[in-house]
């Protein structure tokens, strides 16, 4: 018969190994080898098998706490030593270890912080090719100081798109400008920004209801956020009617304002720049590029 | 003088038992044969360690076998200090027995 076939298992064998690092593994398993041969002789090779296999699982658990449990005693003992040499120093201690509390606790802040302001604007689908356009300055003086500026002329990007036909859309906006709402009986005043047609197609901001690649496009249309639909409309009610905008505005659809802690821009009505009757001072520029 | 465990008690005098064959299968099998003990292999060789540790047994390397595969045997032997151990062992339970024997013997009195 082949002198193979009475071997132990292959796939045990090279468990044992595993098991049993070290230089004894050779004595140990030729032992193993050898009650596996006396056993194939008495009780047959699958008997044999079985044990080879059931002993090695056997052995598993005291192998692994072999291994662990004095690793583990050490440790409790040098913590015990530690809470002790603590005790004995308190002053020193407390030093120490607040100074590290207070270091990390400061070093996690300015990175809680860093990780916020990193994620502004980054839930638009394509903020990765969306850029803003600033203007880049100097003072009259000595032309030394430079100075950055994101407010650009109302009509740069309407020039620039024809010239870099890398820019795929453009939109302009301003949010600085407050509405006098309901002039008649009790005026208020309300924050408006100001935006061009694309301004949905470009960014992520999801509309509840209206279509994202026609609102803004006419003269006189508006976006309100979810809360200001409320405002003006009550719940539950559909858009579409005119709001009390000089009777000039036409309501396109929510904006549900989801992203707002996430988002540079904090706005509650969108007017399209079309109607706006007057210039304002200045417009931030938004490009896409490609 | 270190403590013996139980199994340390019961390896040393297996291998004092068996004498010039004191090698892991035979110390298995013999306890196995007189005790009535099935140690694993992994209990078998991290208490052969510790009493090497000790210096309890001295060890001896040995030929193989066809049966091992060319693997070699590990021969296990008393050392002095491990003779006096197991000795005060022995004299130690002995005394623990006597003592209990003074009184009356019965395992089924609470």
């Amino acid at each position: 018969m082949n002198p193979e076939h009475f071997a132990p298992p292959r796939l045990a064998v090279r468990l044992l190994k595993l098991l049993t690092r070290g230089e004894d593994w050779i004595f140990l398993a030729g032992d193993a080898d050898e009650e596996f041969e006396w056993r194939a002789g008495r009780h047959g090779r699958a008997r044999a098998r079985l044990w080879y296999w059931g002993h090695l699982l056997k052995s598993i658990p005291s192998s692994i706490s072999e291994s662990f449990f004095w690793r583990l005693v050490m440790l409790k003992n040098y913590m015990t030593i530690a809470w002790r040499n603590i005790l004995r120093h308190k002053g020193h201690s407390f030093i120490k270890i607040s100074g590290l509390a207070l270091g990390i606790s400061c070093c996690l802040l300015a990175l809680l912080h860093v990780r916020s302001e990193l994620s502004y604007d980054r839930f638009h689908p394509r903020a990765d090719s969306i850029f803003r356009v600033i203007r880049v300055g100097f003072n009259n003086q000595d032309y030394r100081i430079r100075y950055k500026d994101p407010s650009l002329q109302p009509t740069l990007g309407s020039y620039l798109q024809p010239s870099f036909p890398e820019i795929e859309r453009q939109t302009r906006y301003a949010d600085f400008l407050t509405g006098v709402v309901n002039p008649g009986s009790s005026p208020f005043q309300e924050v408006l920004a100001m935006a061009d047609p694309d301004f949905f197609r470009m960014f992520g901001f999801r509309l509840t209801a209206g279509n994202a690649e026609s609102v803004l496009s006419s003269l006189n249309s508006i976006v309100l956020t979810e809360s200001s639909a409320r405002k003006y409309y009550g719940r539950g009610e559909s858009p579409g009617e005119n709001p009390d905008d000089h009777g000039r505005g036409s309501a396109e659809g929510f904006r549900r304002h989801r992203h707002r802690l996430r988002s540079a821009e904090k706005f509650d009505i969108r007017v399209s720049v079309h109607h706006s009757h007057r210039k304002p001072s200045a417009l931030y520029e938004k490009a896409e590029f490609f | 003088m270190k403590d013996l465990t139980k199994i340390e008690e019961i390896l040393l005098l297996a291998i004092w038992n068996l004498g010039q064959d004191a090698y892991g299968f035979r110390i298995r099998r013999h306890i196995a044969e007189a005790l009535g003990l099935d140690l694993t292999f992994g209990n078998l060789y991290s208490a052969l360690g510790r009493l090497d540790r000790k210096g309890y047994v001295l060890k001896r390397f040995g030929e193989s076998a066809p049966a091992r595969r060319g693997k070699t045997r590990m021969y296990y032997s008393l050392s002095p200090s491990g003779r006096k151990a197991l000795r005060s062992a022995h004299d130690l339970s002995l005394k623990m027995w006597e003592s209990f024997e003074k009184s009356t013997l019965d395992f089924e009195r609470p």
